[in-house]
């Protein structure tokens, strides 16, 4: 019970910057990414909220049945996502820069991930 | 929150637009990827493309038929106004109907290539016709009033020559043509001849007309009174030579009894030159 307080408390605080979260690969691989990141995709979002009291959002840890190679890249998505939605009107998002980021011979791989992250 | 969503594309946005510029390098579509994802995919592809990647992923034809749709439209607007306007029926295979216009495509461009191609050769043909061929036949005599010469035996050839000699032979000799067509020639002198000199002058030439009458009775030294001494022709330019010739020799003769004088055998003039002599042109 204290840690599901201590997890509550976490989530309910405006400290979103310590508040990291874990994302783990089906081939054994972690990737620490904030909150605010994870968030970027809905069904993280919802893995992790505590309100919905699902295994993974008090272990703040979220599996993805994906290589590490493909949970790699979504998690350089959403750290692009999260960073431009909250950016100013006048700066300039660079999408086409984004766009060489993706490798074509993960790309289909990608497309299931990310619609399956509803990204 | 503020800020719209529209400003950073969706990852499955980035993947579809990724994958269609690199979709030949794309063996196949796999069997986990819905129709919806991959559809604008799959409206980016050429044929081949498409054809390609509806083997490798047979789930997928199901559902293509509004992409073949699409591609028969696009290539050939023609045969989309005829479906708007009902005269094709929706066919069963959509990609059938694009194959089917594919080859009424060809079979078109075939059939006009064929009519330039026959046209050329006809043209070709008509210039052949007209120009110069090597041959042994004997050329026709030339045709009168539309009656083909037939070729005459060695018979008939003897005969007709032949008959045409005997012909000649008994009958009066032919005159040959009258000098001058017959024009320009007096056998008597003009009737009025003593009204006659009347000059044209033009700007080269100055021409008199001299007569010299002949008359059959010649008793009297009659020379003064119709004939002028000597002809008087001058002339400002050597080119223009004087067509009527002086006979200075007639009125020393008239004297003398001319019996045939009155009447000229026209071929006694067969032979007299129109001109002067070059050597005795007036210079």
């Amino acid at each position: 019970m204290a840690d599901v307080d201590m997890a509550q408390n976490s989530g309910t605080t405006a400290e979103t910057d310590n508040d990291w979260v874990r994302v783990m690969s089906d081939d054994g691989y972690s990737f620490l990414v904030r909150r605010s990141v994870a968030n970027a995709s809905e069904t993280m979002r919802d893995m992790l909220d505590t309100a919905g009291n699902y295994a993974e959002a008090i272990a703040r840890t979220c599996p993805v049945s994906q290589r590490a190679v493909i949970v790699e890249k979504l998690l350089e998505y959403m750290s692009f996502k999260a960073y431009y939605e909250k950016a100013g009107p006048k700066e300039e998002v660079p999408v086409q820069e984004f766009m060489e980021r993706i490798p074509p011979e993960i790309v289909l791989e990608l497309l299931l991930a990310a619609d399956y992250q509803n990204m | 929150m503020s800020l719209p969503d529209d400003r950073v594309p969706t990852l499955v946005q980035y993947c579809q637009r990724v994958a269609s510029v690199h979709v030949d390098s794309i063996s196949s579509l796999g069997d986990e990827l819905r129709y919806d994802l991959v559809k604008p995919i799959l409206e980016r592809c050429t044929v081949d493309q498409l054809m390609r990647l509806e083997q490798a992923s047979p789930y997928l034809q199901k559902e293509t038929p509004e992409i073949w749709k699409g591609l028969c439209f696009r290539t050939y607007p023609a045969a989309n106004d005829r479906y708007r306007r009902g005269e094709i029926l929706e066919p069963d295979s959509w990609k059938e109907q694009y194959f089917d216009l594919v080859q009424e495509e060809a079979r078109k461009f075939e059939a006009v290539g064929n009519k330039i191609r026959r046209q050329r050769l006809e043209a070709e043909e008509r210039k052949k016709d007209s120009g110069i061929r090597v041959t042994t036949q004997q050329p026709t005599g030339k045709r009168r009033w539309g009656v083909s010469v037939q070729p005459k035996t060695l018979f008939q050839k003897t005969k007709s020559e032949a008959s045409r000699l005997q012909k000649n032979m008994y009958s009066k000799p032919m005159l040959p043509p009258m000098p001058n067509n017959g024009k320009n020639y007096r056998v008597l002198p003009a009737a009025n001849s003593a009204l006659l000199p009347t000059s044209t002058s033009n700007s080269r030439v100055t021409v008199n007309t001299v007569v010299h009458s002949v008359s059959a009775s010649g008793s009297s030294s009659s020379v003064s009174s119709t004939s002028k001494g000597s002809p008087l022709v001058t002339t400002s330019n050597p080119v223009e030579s004087p067509r009527k010739k002086p006979r200075l020799d007639l009125p020393a003769d008239s004297q003398l009894p001319k019996p045939m004088a009155v009447k000229r055998d026209p071929t006694a003039s067969l032979f007299l030159p129109k001109h002067r002599a070059y050597s005795q042109r007036i210079k």
